[in-house]
């Protein structure tokens, strides 16, 4: 088992580092000077700039620069951001709750109406809830967040009041200013696994519905309340789980959108700022903590399973690592 | 060797990529096609159901996706009016004044036909990209699952750098490159969802490679190609393709994601996309239908694609479950 | 993102020697007091210009949404537009402000005097200031923040200090900076980040962190810095300033500044009542402010200032290096459908020039010279070009002109953009739209690795041309020789501008002044080195219970240039509790 986990850990060193090479080729190869970026251009004198790119080291060999980030990256130094002077790392500990928090609420929001409505439809399969509720997932999974998101803030915020427009409260600060900040966001994001949750958990839960274990529960007469809820839907919640999991690097990536729009200080937006400026150092740093969790993620998962399910471990589960 | 948890596992792959490539909203659609793909309770799902019985919404949403694809081919035949041409004195004309039927955008052009012309890019990108996709894709992850070892590990590896990687960069860099036209991006967005269809390939041979008529096959002496080509490749073909159809709409809406970041296919040229994106401004001003219409056609064409998916996976599925 | 904005600088300041603008703007001011009631239709300058500060209730936290978020809040390290500029001025206080009669006036200066041929400005600074960390302002701060950090190479405003050779300390608060030749535009600087004092004993402490931990000599202190969500100031219980009646200043408690890049987002924000201020450049989003204004809902300060879209052309690149051409495209162009497009219809008068009709540098000769709308001169001009066998682009006579224009992907400079296109292709050009991201729009532009050098890797871009100081700031570096000046985009000069350029930096007389301006103006109705989209209106604003927010003062009862370019001072900006 241990020898498994180690030789899977191991695997994973290559693909971060491919990831982060391919990040450092690309954006080197993208035009515009971030020297630029730092002046603006009504400062846009070619000695100065000659000058900043000099103290950023821009003028040194790709390899070399690399290199030299690389492994002070693995001693945890991400270097400092061109543009805003700040420490990647402090800029990664600032934001990553924010986005966090964000993908916590979206994912909570969405197993709170997928459980309850995937185990329904799963016990009424084939039934007219099930169709307008297959329809409806469906109608879920067509709108696009970003347009869910203005419509959010038109109604629940500048309409009705009741929420925020923009803007982020910290959870240390304000809970249940931080839990309101983080309700719109939240929802444009989990919009979409609400449908793909309910949608999993109803096929999954109509297999389990008929085995053995089931089929001997509902003959032993017990309620089918009891029945859906222990003996169906555990087995099934282990499937969840892992899509859940998953869901994490695509909330991660979903968060890009909708931190623009409602201005939150989270990872997405410092991402797409941090591109757009050419801001290399906190790119390569992002991307770098992006692909870690994503590979951890998908890690973590692999080993639960093999936990969870001692057949696998025998068997090649590299599927998702 | 395959464990019924496999599969969901698969499925779980393939939502994350497209979104995580591009740093678009999740792609949950390409999730739905593979939850069950290759389960054992899977064919006893389709028993439950009435087999290959569709409603009218099947018709209706068919009926959608037909005329879409109508007005992408035939948008330059059809009697719409010009979707360049510009009439800044009508600007945001509302739906059936100024002789526009959908009224008319920021610049005064006609709604209808943008849409009617949008539907070009949007078929264009989302049949491309899943085309290529997943014919890159299939192949890649059919032969890696086959062939396993290091071939494997290489391919899979590849699959990993390309998923742990925000698509953005990649993206922008093409575009930097190439220019912001439908080619560029299409190819992007194609290139972006190989390790999707990658996984849900593999993962599907690994399945199937153990399924009852590949060992006999086995133990009958079959040659190995004959075994890939004739055996497993056809039952990895089919649920990928199922899995194309409904990334059809994922690349849509992906479209629209895009636009929404500045990078979808360079103006003019219509997309749905950027027509949300560029109407979007005036809904402050209390003016709706320059994003409503857009995205409602955006909506409709994206549902139609998902509920014909799905019906006629349920139908395909049959089928293969019988084999 | 944000518009290109070239050659605007850092001090977006307004202009010297300017008196006919103080006339225009306090007719629009004084007609009535916006925001007491949200009164509407002030027309387009309502900049509230008289202070609002008879019944004052000291307290309270105002909330302002910015349209960007600072990189460092160190002169010389981050980039001060309109949003950090807000900033800046609360954390910092400048040496010099502008008044709204258009002079400029000592704030952190007692007195602000030049010798005869402007090579020498003496600043005096006034007695007992101190920075937020207890140490004094003076002349030996002012030299070491000018020497450690202004000047230093990776300095952005080392390009603007060049022309400062020495900065002399002549005794405890007063110094002096030797200019190389005389600049009577001189102290436009001083309104900026070059005249924003900072302590060195923090900034040294802070080392690496100083651009995040600002410490100035102004009304608010920096409580903390969270980027991208907010920056929350409170205030400097020291400050220097009283109002008139002897009360503190200033008023508020503390002032939240949030960053909130998307127009709509931040309009949306200020109607839901999280934050009190908006601040913005966008057309659009100043006629929304003014109607809620009508409405009562809101209080909209607004402003025109001088800078101005529209599109540059690179004078070395065929086929706009043929001037028929340029000018050809120029009569395409129906400026009130682009101003339209832009939703700045009654706002935004035509632009002509880079000065806007209330400017006293403003020509109205010019005006009436500059090209118009004119189908048929565009096609002729256009048409001379294709059909001259010798044409620049060396295509075949009669074949058509092709331009590339390339903008930064910005939803209302893509519509825009969008509309030239159009334009000109109803004159037979073929128009090529380029969405460039901003950092390689500028790269483009300058062309550093171009050939011949700093000839710009571009044909046609849209810019935004410009600022609200003086000409001779402004026009210098976009119109010196571009072999050796970056910043001249259009690469345009000739001997009549340099000579002119030469008389804006010596005259010491506003009509000579004038004239020169007036000449290099009415050479580019015919040069046409960019045309004109419209001018840029900006706004501030504000939910009703905000007062004072544009009637902020100078000490000796002048009054500041209120809300221009959507920045104000905020010391003496109160809250209706």
């Amino acid at each position: 088992m241990l020898t498994l986990i180690g030789r899977k850990a191991i695997g994973l060193v290559p693909v971060i580092l491919a990831a982060s090479f391919l990040t450092f080729m690309l954006m080197s190869l993208l035009p515009g000077d971030p020297a630029l970026v730092i002046l603006g251009s009504e400062n846009a004198d070619p000695d100065t700039i000659a000058a900043i790119r000099e103290e950023m080291g821009l003028n040194d060999p790709l390899p070399v620069r690399y290199f030299e980030w690389i492994t002070s990256a693995a001693t945890g130094d991400l270097g400092r951001s061109f543009r805003t002077n700040q420490t990647v790392t402090d800029a990664i500990t600032e934001r990553m709750p924010v986005t966090f928090q964000i993908m916590v609420m979206a994912l909570s929001f969405a197993l709170l109406v997928s459980i309850p409505l995937g185990v329904l439809v799963a016990y009424k399969s084939g039934s007219m809830l099930d169709r307008i509720v297959t329809a409806l997932t469906f109608g879920l999974l067509s709108i696009p967040n970003f347009v869910l998101a203005l419509f959010l803030m038109i109604i629940f915020a500048v309409e009705l009041g009741w929420l925020p427009a923009t803007g982020w409260t910290r959870f240390g600060t304000d809970p249940v200013g931080s839990i309101k900040s983080g309700i719109l966001p939240a929802l444009s994001l989990s919009i979409g696994n609400v449908a793909v949750l309910t949608r999993l958990l109803r096929t999954d839960m109509i297999s389990t519905l008929q085995e053995d274990h089931v089929v001997m529960a509902k003959s032993k007469g017990l309620p089918t309340s009891r029945i859906l809820f222990r003996h169906a839907l555990r087995p099934s919640s282990f499937s969840l789980m892992t899509v859940i999991g998953l869901q994490v690097a695509a909330l991660l990536s979903g968060a890009l959108i909708v931190e623009q729009i409602f201005a939150l200080p989270g990872i997405g937006r410092l991402l797409i700022d941090s591109i757009t400026n050419r801001d290399l150092v906190m790119v390569q740093g992002l991307v770098l903590f992006i692909a870690v969790v994503y590979v951890f993620v998908n890690f973590a998962i692999d080993i639960l399973y093999s936990f969870l399910d001692p057949r696998i471990r025998h068997g090649n589960t590299t599927a998702t690592a | 060797m395959e464990t019924p948890q496999q599969p969901p596992n698969a499925d779980a792959e393939a939502n994350t990529d497209q979104a995580t490539r591009m740093g678009s909203q999740p792609s949950p659609a390409g999730s739905l096609i593979l939850e069950d793909m290759g389960t054992p309770g899977f064919e006893s799902e389709i028993a439950h159901k009435k087999k290959g019985k569709v409603g009218l919404l099947f018709y209706v949403s068919v009926f959608w996706v037909v005329l879409i694809v109508f007005c992408a081919i035939f948008a330059d035949l059809l009697p719409v009016a010009d979707p360049l041409k510009q009439d800044i004195a009508n600007r945001r004309s509302s739906p059936f004044t100024n002789g526009f039927i959908l009224g008319a955008d920021g610049l005064g052009r006609d709604i209808l036909a943008r849409l009617v012309h949008g539907a070009r890019t949007s078929v264009v990108i989302s049949v491309t990209a899943v085309v290529v996709g997943s014919t890159v894709g299939g192949v890649l992850g059919l032969s890696a699952g086959y062939i396993r070892g290091r071939y494997e590990g290489l391919v899979m590896g590849g699959v990993n750098t390309l998923l742990a990687f925000p698509g953005l960069i990649l993206l922008l860099t093409l575009v930097a490159f190439v220019g912001q036209n439908l080619p560029a991006i299409t190819v992007a967005v194609a290139f972006l969802s190989i390790p999707t269809y990658t996984r849900v390939s593999r993962a599907t041979t690994l399945a199937v490679s153990q399924r009852e008529f590949v060992l006999a096959a086995k133990a009958m002496g079959a040659k190995r190609n004959r075994i890939l080509f004739r055996e497993i490749a056809p039952n990895v073909a089919m649920p990928v393709m199922a899995f194309g159809l409904i990334a059809l709409g994922t690349v849509i809406i992906l479209e629209g994601s895009l636009a929404f970041l500045g990078l979808s296919v360079q103006p003019p040229t219509p997309t749905w996309g950027t027509m949300i994106n560029e109407g979007r401004r005036t809904i402050s001003d209390g003016i709706y239908h320059l994003t409503v219409t857009p995205a409602l056609v955006l909506f409709f064409t994206v549902f139609s694609l998902n509920y014909v998916g799905d019906s006629l996976r349920n139908v395909f599925d049959v089928r293969e479950g019988q084999l | 993102m944000r518009e290109p904005t070239a050659p605007a600088r850092h001090p977006r300041a307004w202009r010297i020697l300017a008196t006919l603008l103080a006339a225009s703007l306090v007719a629009a001011a004084c007609g009535g007091d916006d925001t007491d009631s949200a009164d509407p239709g002030e027309g387009i300058t309502d900049t509230t210009l008289t202070s609002d500060t008879d019944e004052v209730v000291p307290g309270g936290t105002l909330e302002v949404g910015l349209e960007a978020e600072a990189t460092s809040w160190l002169p010389g390290e981050g980039v001060f537009a309109s949003a950090q500029t807000n900033v800046a001025r609360a954390i910092y206080d400048s040496i010099a402000a502008h008044g709204a009669d258009g002079e400029i006036y000592p704030l952190l200066a007692e007195t602000i005097e030049a010798n005869d041929d402007a090579t020498e400005w003496t600043i005096t600074l006034r007695e007992g200031i101190e920075f937020h960390d207890g140490t004094p302002l003076d002349a030996a701060a002012i030299k070491e923040n000018f020497e450690t950090y202004l000047t230093r190479d990776t300095s952005n405003l080392s390009a603007s200090l060049a022309q400062v050779t020495e900065l002399r300390v002549d005794g405890p608060l007063t110094y002096t900076y030797v200019l190389a030749t005389g600049n009577v535009a001189f102290p436009d600087v001083l309104t900026g980040a070059i005249g924003w004092p900072f302590s060195n004993q923090a900034c040294a402490e802070a080392a690496e962190e100083c651009g995040s931990n600002p410490v100035g000599a102004g009304p608010f202190e920096m409580e903390s810095w969270q980027r991208d969500a907010q920056t929350v100031l409170v205030r400097n219980e020291n400050y220097w300033r009283t109002d008139e009646a002897g009360n503190q200043l200033p008023y508020l408690d503390s002032l939240i500044f949030r960053p909130i890049t998307d127009e709509d987002s931040r309009f949306n924000s200020v109607l839901a009542g999280d934050i009190h201020v908006g601040q913005t450049l966008r057309q659009s989003i100043v006629r929304r402010a003014m109607e809620e204004a009508d409405a009562g809902t809101m209080q909209s300060l607004t402003a025109i200032g001088n800078s101005g879209g529209g599109a540059i052309f690179n004078t070395m690149r065929a086929p706009v290096d043929d001037v028929r051409v340029r000018l050809g495209l120029a009569h395409a162009l129906v400026q009130e459908d682009l101003i339209e497009i832009l939703g700045g219809t009654g706002i935004t008068p035509p632009q002509t020039q880079y000065f806007s009709p209330d400017s006293p540098w403003f020509s109205a000769a010019v005006e009436e010279a500059w090209p118009k709308y004119d189908p048929e001169l565009a096609q002729q001009l256009l048409d001379e070009y294709t059909n001259d066998p010798d044409r620049s682009d060396g295509k075949d006579v009669g074949a058509p002109i092709s331009i590339e224009f390339n903008c930064p992907p910005d939803p209302s400079l893509l519509e825009v953009s969008q509309g030239y296109q159009a334009m000109w292709d109803a004159m037979g050009v073929e128009v090529r739209l380029n969405s460039v991201e901003q950092p390689v729009h500028i790269n483009n532009a300058i062309g550093a690795d171009s050939n011949p050098p700093l000839s710009g890797n571009y044909m046609a871009n849209c810019w935004r041309m410009g600022a609200n100081e003086d000409p001779y700031t402004t026009l210098r570096p976009a119109f010196s020789d571009p072999a050796v000046e970056a910043l001249n985009f259009t690469n345009y000069t000739s001997p009549s501008v340099q000579e002119n350029l030469e008389t804006m930096r010596t005259a010491q007389s506003f009509e000579d002044r004038y004239d020169a301006v007036e000449a290099i103006m009415m050479e580019f109705t015919e040069q046409v080195p960019n045309t004109w989209t419209g001018g840029t209106a900006t706004a501030l604003y504000a939910l009703p219970e905000v007062r004072n927010l544009g009637g902020w003062t100078v000490p000796g009862g002048h009054q500041g240039d209120g809300a221009m370019e959507a920045q104000v001072y905020w010391a003496e900006v109160w809250l209706e509790q």
